[in-house]
Order: structure tokens, then C-alpha cells, then sequence
């Protein structure tokens, strides 16, 4: 019986040591179990200084917009964590889209980009704003036209590409400076790197449900939380149909109906409101919907289900959620080129020149 | 000298299995390791499926709607295996004195070899070896058996075809006794002419057990509606496979109410058919059986009700004391129970009605309670009364007060 005893009590704390040498070395190791890694550079955008400078005047430059009145820093603001603060965004001449405005931080980290999916990396969907009707509404003939009449975009285009504005290049620029735009320093990560107060019990207990219970894991996983994957959880299904296809759209699978990207979770806390069209307004918002098992519809994503969570873990939930959030750049907008060059100014030369 | 040779090898083997262990565990460790997920992903107190666990099992193993995406075991970095076992104090005492023995220690109660994943698209398989152990000096014995070996070969068409074929524990338990959060076994799944009471005292010689796994293949079913079914041709279980292997049949559908899976969410209803053939305990021709099922399985919050009916038949030919006369039973039992957070209580009452010629019914009532230690940790701690007419000696009934404080430990 001692015997028994013994051997029971030897093997437990073996495999305690075990457990516990194999995390300490994850703690050590460069990045594990969600650490940010290097951000992904495309090997044909290389990242330099004055490539990210040019990004971060294009990014706030309102020339961009038809009007003069929208950039890219109006629906994706750095002082409201990269994102908005509207269900959905103001384009040109107030109109209003359809879809939330996703947070830049860490969009480096995954591969398609939009709700959507319809851009496969940073470079594509830099380039999707700036014609959509009704976001910046310009043809690529009047954004080139523009950037090719303000001499200092002109001199900075030849000095980083050696080559005069396109909308590549410019897309190319731009996705540059979102490349910097990381979060990664949370007390998650820190918590993970073995400070063991760097996150509140409550969190360590959302930590353990959202790879357990509340199976948020299956889709939010990799270092930016997200699968780069699309999932279906009846978001905007009423009367038997969806209001928003999503990724339907790109590709016309049936089985992609009502199906959007999986977002990022790193600083969510700070980008209310939620979900693909803004309907929810908090975190525990989302968490209920989860709960509930989303929204029944034919094509739910067969992850989902009813997660029975008390109270109790649906907070601890979103104290994991807070934990994510770490310190991220916040950038002035820079001095643009030729300020006297206005939008009005410029679509008046281009019809001079059409003459 | 030979105690000391055994411990040694238990020891190596223990250190073996540690060191070629590739990260801590949760749970069904091997899958909780894949993924960097913790037990309670599948489990609402482990073993016991919840919703999302019992969706991946049908699923072959598989993430449901990841199944692209999901690494084989040749991807993996380690075995994917488990250990399980429990260890703490158990009382076991029967009435009259001598009916069994007695057992009062400190004891390890068994060890179980889990295997499990995927062996390529849509081809899952998973394994339960439990070692021969002879017992002895705090160690119950334990014959070496495979429990389970079988390949799940899922989405043949969609969800609602898929086929398990080997060794496994099959549907028509609605109810996983191999899961089950307590260690009392469900009278009415255990229930044969070779139970425990003895045999001669056995009104039916049929040796057939619900309980045991089965050999065969099972086709089932599942999607987004709420009907799920499982079709099935199996050898019966080890108890009536003797010489042969016969083709017993059996067939279970089953209802989800509301929004969920039927297992911690969404309320479960559903009915099984057996039709079996087996020998009466003796070298000769089989004869036929029949079980009928009916179940339930309601949530509510943090409740659970487990409910299962049963109704047996079994040919005259395995009747003792009415020979030719067809023997009839019944039973089931209702289980209550409370998940928390971090623990689970249980509550159950089982009964089986014996034929009044036969008249061995059996009652137990199960208490306990679980509480989540560490991941891979639970105490576990449960008290049972069991009680069986003796149909021999009206008055004589034999009973049985089981308690044990374990610690059920999974790697």
C-alpha cells in the first residue's frame, strides 16, 4: 500500500516538473504559445525609413478622397486604437458603409485582409479604400493624376521606388507604415514570458477558459489571435437572409455564406464596437452572442454552439480581452507635401489638362 | 525481490513515457496538447463530454469545420498518447460479511493507455490499451485488454455519414459509461446473467452487457438539424463473443430541442433498438434478445439530467427458473448534476426490475463530487449504496456501501 502511495506522489510531481520545465522553457524561448513574431515582410516591399515616412503622409492625406475630406487615418484614427468609433464609418460626402472599420494594429499579422478576405495582403488592400464610391471615391487615372502634381510626393516616390506615383507604389508605401503599427508588450505576453502577476486571477481564469470552455481558441489562435480563416456566426441573419454576404462575395461558395474574417484580438478592448457590422457595442456584447451559440442559420459555422458560461467566466472572459491590450504607436500625421495643393486645386488641373 | 522488480519497470516506463512527452497535458491529454487547448474545451468535468468534445468525437477527431487544417499524427511533435489513472482511499463493504471481499486502503485503481488523432483527411482513430497489472499491495488488478482500437472515417458524404470500425464503445449507450464522472457503474448497462451476483442465482444466463465495448462498425450521422443517429452491426460484447462472432444489430436516434448539442446544451431525447444473439452461458445455439432504450438528456443552466430507461427480453431459453418463458426486465436510472466552474456534484438513482420469479432487483444511489485541481488533476469523491434482492432468501439482501476520496490524474 505504501508502496502504492509512493509511486502515485513520485509520478505526480515527475510530470510537475515536467509541465513546469517545458513552460519555463516556452517562457524562454523568442516567442511561444502567441508571442508576436517578426512581422512578415513581403520579400518585394522591404521595409525602409523613408518608404514608411511617404506611408505615413499618404496615410493621412486627405488628397487621397475625392473630396479632400477623407484619409485613411479618418476610419482607422491612431488615437482610437487604429480603428473608429461608429458601428460603421463616414466616407466622402457622409456617406456611411456597410461594414465596421477593423483596426490597423497588427493587420501585418495576417494574410487576407477585409471582412471579406477580398485582399490578400496589406498591399492589395491598401488600394481598395481609396476607390470605393463611398469611402475615397477616386478613379486610379485622378489618384496617379494627383500624386503625379505634387512635386513632393513626385521627388519622394523617385527617391524610395526610383520611379514616379502609381497607386502600387503608393499601396506598397502605405502598407509600409501599417507594418509598424504592432502591439505585442500586453500582460499577456508578459504573463506567458513568465511574470506571473502580470495578469489578475481573473484573467488567468478567462486565460483557461478561452482555450477551454469557451472554445474561443479554435478561430482565435496564432500570435494576433486570428486563423486568417472565415466563420459563419449569423451575424445581420433576419427573416432568412443575410443582410451582409460577406465572404460570398469573393468567392461565391455557398458555404461562405454570411461568413467574415476572424478579427485580431490583441488591443480589442480599445476598438469597440464589434463585429463585422458594429452591431455589438461591448465586449460582453460578443461574449453573449458567443454564449448563445451565435445566430442560427443554415451555414453556421459547426464550432459554434451554446457555451453555458456563468456570469462569472463571461467577466473573466473579458478581463482576458483587457489583458491582450498592450502599448501601440500613436502617431501624429506628419507634414504633407505642397499643403497649398488642395483637392479642389487638383481635380481643377486635371480637368485643365483633359482640355 | 519480484514487488521490487515490478516497481522498478512501473518506474522506467513511467520515466519513459515522461520523457518522450512533448508538453504538459489537459484532459484527453494527446488532443488537449495538439491544439493548446485546456480540458475544459471538451469536457464539462472530465471525462464527460461537453457539447463542442462530443461534437469532435463524431467528427473523427477532427475540429468541425477545420478539418483541412487539422494535423496528422506524422505532423505531430510527440506521441499521441495519454495515461490515465486514479489513486486515493477507497472503502468497499458488503452485507452479509463474506458475500465479497472487503476492501478498505489506500490503493491505484487502474491504468489507461489513451491514443488519439487523426491519420490523414477525414480519418481519425483512437485507442484504449489497459495494461495487465496482477495487484497486490495497494494496486487493483487489472486484466490487460484493448478496451478500444477503432478508425472513424468521417464526412463519407457530409456529417450526416460517418463510420467507426474496430474496436469501440458504441451508441446505443447514450450515456458513456467509459466517461461517466462517477466510479459506480450504471446498474442497468451492467446488468447480465454474469454480473456479479452469482450467475446460479441469475434468473437470465444471458451473458450480453450494454456496458462492454463492441467489435464491428457503426455508421452515424449528425448536422445542423437536430436529429443525430447511429446504425450499427457489432459482435455483441466480449461477454456473449465466444467461439463466434455473432451480428448483433442495433439502431438509435435522438432529437435535439433547442439550441445545442444535447449534451451541456439544448435538451436530448432520443431511443435505441438491440436485437442480439447469444449463447445461455454454455457451449450451444444462441438465442435471441432485445433491448429497448429510451433516454433523455435536459439542461438547464448549470443542471443536468441524465435519463435512461430500458427495457430487456431475453429468449426462454436463457430463463433459469421458467425455462421456455421469456425473460423480461427493466430499468434505467435518473442522474442529477450541478457543473460548476471548477467542480461537478452528481447525484443518481438506478434501479433494475428482475421478473418476480427471478426477483434480484437492484437499487443504488450515487452521490458525489468532483473538483478540477490542477489540469491535469481531479478529486474525486463519491459514497454508493447498492442493494440486491435476494431472491433465494427473501430477507438476506445483499448490500453494498461503497465510498472512495481518489485523485484522478490524466497525462
Amino acid at each position: 500500500m505504501r508502496m502504492a502511495l509512493v509511486l502515485f506522489v513520485a509520478a505526480l510531481v515527475v510530470s510537475a516538473c515536467v509541465a513546469f520545465s517545458i513552460q519555463v522553457s516556452k517562457a524562454q524561448g523568442q516567442y511561444a504559445n502567441g508571442l508576436l513574431p517578426p512581422v512578415p515582410v513581403p520579400a518585394d516591399n522591404p521595409q525602409t525609413d523613408c518608404k514608411i515616412r511617404l506611408g505615413a503622409q499618404l496615410y493621412f492625406d486627405k488628397r487621397l478622397s475625392s473630396d479632400g475630406t477623407i484619409s485613411c487615418a479618418s476610419c482607422h484614427r491612431p488615437d482610437k486604437a487604429w480603428a473608429d468609433t461608429g458601428p460603421v464609418s463616414e466616407g466622402v460626402a457622409h456617406q456611411k458603409g456597410s461594414r465596421n472599420s477593423p483596426s490597423v494594429i497588427n493587420a501585418a499579422y495576417i494574410a487576407p485582409q477585409f471582412w471579406d478576405g477580398r485582399a490578400l495582403h496589406l498591399e492589395k488592400q491598401a488600394v481598395g479604400p481609396v476607390q470605393n464610391p463611398i469611402e475615397m471615391d477616386l478613379t486610379v487615372a485622378e489618384l496617379e493624376f494627383r500624386l503625379n502634381h505634387i512635386p513632393g510626393y513626385v521627388c519622394q516616390f523617385q527617391e524610395v521606388f526610383g520611379s514616379r506615383p502609381t497607386i502600387e507604389l503608393l499601396a506598397k508605401a502605405i502598407a509600409s507604415f501599417e507594418r509598424t503599427v504592432v502591439t505585442g508588450d500586453s500582460p499577456y505576453d508578459r504573463y506567458i514570458q513568465g511574470d506571473r502577476s502580470a495578469m489578475s486571477k481573473a484573467a488567468i481564469r478567462g486565460m483557461n477558459l478561452f482555450s477551454g470552455k469557451g472554445h474561443c481558441n479554435v478561430c482565435h489562435s496564432g500570435p494576433a489571435f486570428s486563423d486568417s480563416r472565415f466563420h459563419n456566426l449569423g451575424v445581420g441573419y433576419a427573416n432568412g437572409k443575410f443582410k451582409d454576404v460577406g465572404r460570398f462575395s469573393v468567392t461565391k461558395d455557398p458555404r461562405d455564406m454570411g461568413a467574415f474574417l476572424t478579427q485580431r484580438l490583441r488591443s480589442v478592448a480599445l476598438t469597440p464596437p464589434y463585429l463585422h457590422d458594429g452591431s455589438e457595442r461591448t465586449l460582453e456584447d460578443v461574449i453573449n452572442l458567443y454564449n448563445r451559440g451565435g445566430i442560427p442559420n443554415s451555414n453556421l459555422d459547426p464550432a459554434m454552439a451554446p457555451l453555458n458560461l456563468t456570469e462569472r467566466e463571461k467577466s473573466d472572459l473579458v478581463e482576458f480581452m483587457n489583458a491582450l491590450t498592450g502599448p501601440y504607436p500613436v502617431v501624429e500625421p506628419p507634414p504633407l507635401p505642397n499643403p497649398e495643393l488642395t483637392a479642389q486645386k487638383l481635380t481643377e488641373m486635371m480637368k485643365e489638362c483633359a482640355k | 525481490m519480484r514487488q521490487m522488480s515490478r516497481c522498478l519497470l512501473l518506474a522506467g516506463m513511467l520515466a519513459v513515457v515522461l520523457a518522450v512527452w512533448p508538453s504538459p497535458s489537459q484532459a484527453m491529454p494527446a488532443f488537449a496538447r495538439k491544439y493548446g487547448f485546456n480540458c475544459a474545451m471538451c469536457h464539462s468535468a472530465w471525462p464527460r463530454l461537453n457539447d463542442f468534445g462530443q461534437k469532435y468525437r463524431m467528427n473523427g477527431y477532427q475540429i468541425p469545420g477545420d478539418e483541412a487544417r487539422e494535423k496528422t499524427i506524422l505532423d505531430l511533435g510527440g506521441p499521441p498518447l495519454a495515461l490515465r489513472t486514479q489513486a486515493g482511499y477507497t472503502s468497499d463493504s458488503f452485507s452479509p460479511e463474506g458475500a465479497e471481499s472487503e476492501t478498505n486502503q489506500f490503493q491505484v485503481n487502474g491504468v489507461d493507455v489513451l491514443g488519439g488523432g487523426v491519420l490523414g483527411f477525414n480519418k481519425g482513430f483512437f485507442l484504449a490499451y489497459l495494461p495487465q497489472i496482477e495487484g497486490g499491495s495497494g494496486v487493483e488488478p487489472q486484466a490487460g485488454e484493448v478496451e478500444q482500437a477503432s478508425v472513424i472515417f468521417s464526412r463519407l458524404r457530409s456529417a450526416w455519414l460517418n463510420a467507426r470500425v474496430g474496436r469501440f464503445e458504441a451508441a446505443y449507450l447514450p450515456f458513456s459509461r467509459l466517461r461517466s464522472i462517477t466510479i459506480s457503474p450504471y446498474e442497468i448497462y451492467n446488468f447480465n446473467g454474469s454480473a456479479d451476483v452469482s450467475a446460479d442465482t441469475r434468473g437470465s444466463r444471458n451473458p450480453f452487457s450494454l456496458a462492454d465495448t463492441a467489435d464491428g462498425i457503426e455508421i452515424t450521422g449528425w448536422g445542423r438539424c437536430p436529429w443525430q443517429y447511429a446504425l450499427g452491426i457489432v459482435n455483441g460484447s466480449r461477454g456473449n463473443n465466444q467461439d463466434d462472432s455473432p451480428s448483433d444489430v442495433y439502431f438509435r436516434g435522438a432529437y435535439v430541442l433547442g439550441r445545442g448539442f444535447g449534451q451541456t446544451a439544448g435538451q436530448r431525447v432520443g431511443a435505441t433498438v438491440y436485437f442480439g444473439r447469444a449463447r445461455a452461458l454454455v457451449p450451444g445455439a444462441r438465442h435471441s434478445f432485445r433491448r429497448l432504450g429510451l433516454d433523455a438528456n435536459l439542461n438547464r443552466g448549470p443542471y443536468n439530467v441524465e435519463l435512461q430507461l430500458i427495457q430487456g427480453r431475453d429468449s426462454g431459453a436463457f430463463n433459469v427458473f421458467s425455462p421456455g418463458d421469456r425473460y423480461k426486465f427493466s430499468g434505467g436510472f435518473v442522474q442529477l448534476n450541478r457543473f460548476a466552474e471548477e467542480s461537478a456534484a452528481f447525484v443518481r438513482y438506478d434501479w433494475v426490475n428482475t421478473p418476480s420469479a427471478d426477483n434480484h432487483d437492484i437499487t443504488r444511489i450515487t452521490v458525489g463530487w468532483r473538483q478540477h485541481l490542477a489540469h491535469p488533476l481531479m478529486l474525486h469523491i463519491e459514497y454508493s449504496h447498492r442493494k440486491v434482492d435476494n431472491g433465494a432468501k427473501p430477507g438476506s439482501d445483499l448490500t453494498e456501501n461503497f465510498a472512495a476520496a481518489r485523485l484522478d490524474w490524466a497525462f
